[in-house]
């Protein structure tokens, strides 16, 4: 048998697992803290599958992925405590903000090639949070945030299951999507843009593609933090959100979608079981981007399947 | 139309610049339907920088480009392959986490002929067993000659009319080499293409090809039918070490 029909339905197992414990964990484990982080968690891991589809996938660098996240958060919070809009209509605009700002910043720059992107997307990201923190403080409420957003469903085990569900529904749609036709055409531009432009393909309408379901999934994950969290913060639209879709992505494995969905997961509750951390957020970051480049470039997901080319190669040996 | 009767594709007094430097200036040059055409020259004579800027990976300053009697010189790189113009890159840039047959399918983005397209692959596989064994493989893992050979084939799948490659056999070993002319003249007998290629070895593509021209520090210094260069003295000093 070839390995790939061997790695397929353990593969299946792991996921099955992976449902079942989640699905039962809130009456394994009552404890609304680690609920109220593992909600976090399944945030983190939208917005970093999100960036991955993207940067990882497509090899466009976003070095400002909060900004799609925050924009969306500060709208639905703006929108539902100052407009005084009912919270779904907030977060339908605020996921279209984040959508209108993947149009702004996607159309000029993905026609360009070479570092482009990255300076735009840091600018982009940075502006907001000079906005929010100093320029439009009236508007934002700076570093005292916008309170008192309404929220969908009360309690944290309903919020649990309403993030595990949205964050499901979003990965298993960036997988497909990977795996997909379209994907393929992601990937090749990753790999080769020249020559996916030479095959015809018009690469800059999937370059902004991509672009647009990032930037709107990563306002998905940002709206659903905003009715959630009930407050919005220049956190929000911070240098240290932005260099972590990279981080979670990096431990994870770039360009697997599953792979910073695990980073997002570990490191969510690395950093809340050692909150001592917190204060190093940004250094710890750097540290672990500069770790994983150096020893680990495909991440946990790539130490997997290291392992299991090791032991094929043992078992060959011997049989 | 008459068959032959016109260029396939013809290139009038073509100048492209990278930012102040100048690539090459005025090169003109025609490729009739069903002929073989090789661009030979040194390594920096612009060979790969003409075959861009014929496929509209770069902007010309000035020239035009035209394709089967239509200017192409603005169209963008996708639409340039639309009408029949597979480019085959210079280096063999490869997808490395792509597989073969991914590769594959990429080189056939293009068609909507599904049975066309699965005859084409038996084709491309029969040419080249190698990439049939190797199918789920990553390109990445591949030899450069295989590397090449799958660039090859990922072009034949667009079924075009125009057969671009940039330097196929540059790096590879003698054999290799020899293995890769070899399936471009079967290309060339089995299939009804027109072949545009670039060559720094003159020695192994003038003796196969109809006309040849001769690109030096950007421009065209010469050109003419092969076996005519292959007897002319500069030639035989500068490029067949004769």
């Amino acid at each position: 048998m070839s390995i790939e029909a061997l790695k397929l339905p353990k593969r299946y197992k792991l996921v099955i697992l992976y449902l079942i414990i989640a699905i039962l964990l809130p009456f394994i484990i009552p404890s609304i803290y680690i609920l109220h982080v593992l909600i976090l968690a399944h945030l983190y891991v939208i917005y970093a599958t999100s960036w991955d589809i993207l940067t990882g996938y497509t090899g466009q660098l976003n070095l400002g992925h909060a900004m799609f996240f925050g924009l969306s958060a500060y709208v639905v919070g703006i929108t539902n405590t100052m407009l005084n809009f009912p919270l779904t209509l907030s977060i339908l605009i605020g996921i279209a903000s984040a959508f209108l700002l993947s149009l702004v910043v996607g159309i000029p720059c993905l026609r360009l090639r070479g570092p482009y992107l990255a300076i735009t997307t840091f600018s982009f990201s940075w502006v907001l949070f000079l906005l929010a923190s100093s320029a439009m403080i009236w508007l934002s409420g700076g570093e005292e945030g916008i309170r008192g957003i309404n929220t969908l469903l009360v309690g944290t085990r309903p919020n649990y299951y309403l993030s595990l569900f949205v964050m499901l529904l979003i990965v298993f749609f960036l997988y497909k999507i990977a795996n997909s036709d379209l994907g393929l055409m992601l990937k090749a531009i990753k790999e080769d843009e020249d020559a996916a432009l030479a095959c015809g393909v018009d690469t800059t309408r999937y370059k902004l593609l991509a672009f647009i379901i990032s930037g709107t999934l990563a306002g998905v994950a940002g709206a659903f933090y905003a009715q959630y969290m009930r407050i919005v913060t220049t956190d929000v639209v911070s240098l240290e959100l932005s260099a972590s879709a990279i981080a979670f992505s990096l431990v994870g494995g770039i360009g697997t979608i599953i792979g910073p969905a695990i980073g997002a997961y570990i490191l969510t509750i690395l950093f809340e079981g050692f909150a001592w951390l917190a204060d190093y957020r940004v250094f710890v970051y750097n540290l672990i981007i500069v770790l994983f480049v150096l020893f680990l470039p495909g991440g946990i997901v790539s130490l997997r399947e290291s392992l299991i080319e090791k032991r094929r190669r043992v078992s060959e040996h011997e049989g | 139309m008459e068959k032959g009767g016109w260029n396939l594709l013809q290139v009038k007094d073509l100048t492209v610049y990278y930012g102040k430097a100048l690539a090459i200036e005025k090169v003109s040059l025609e490729v009739e339907r069903g002929e073989f055409v090789a661009v030979i020259g040194p390594n920096g004579a612009g060979k790969t920088t003409l075959f861009k800027a014929i496929s509209s990976l770069l902007k010309p300053h000035s020239g035009e480009v035209i394709f089967e009697g239509k200017n192409i010189t603005k169209l963008p790189p996708h639409e340039v392959a639309k009408l029949g113009i597979a480019h085959c890159p210079e280096r063999r840039r490869l997808a490395s986490r792509m597989t073969v047959m991914e590769n594959l399918e990429l080189g056939a983005y293009l068609r909507k002929d599904k049975e066309r397209i699965a005859e084409d692959l038996e084709y491309v596989y029969d040419l080249f067993p190698v990439l049939k064994e190797r199918r789920n493989q990553k390109a990445g893992t591949l030899s450069g000659g295989e590397q090449q050979v799958l660039a090859i084939a990922r072009a034949l799948m667009a079924n075009p009319k125009l057969l671009m490659m940039d330097e196929p056999s540059v790096g590879l070993s003698p054999i290799m080499k020899e293995k890769i002319f070899e399936s471009i003249e079967e290309i060339r007998r089995e299939r009804d293409i027109t072949i545009l290629i670039s060559e720094q070895d003159a020695s192994l593509v003038l003796p196969m090809c109809d006309r040849a021209y001769v690109m030096e520090t950007g421009k065209v210094r010469m050109k003419g039918d092969g076996r005519e260069l292959m007897r002319n003295d500069y030639i035989r000093s500068s490029y067949l070490g004769l």
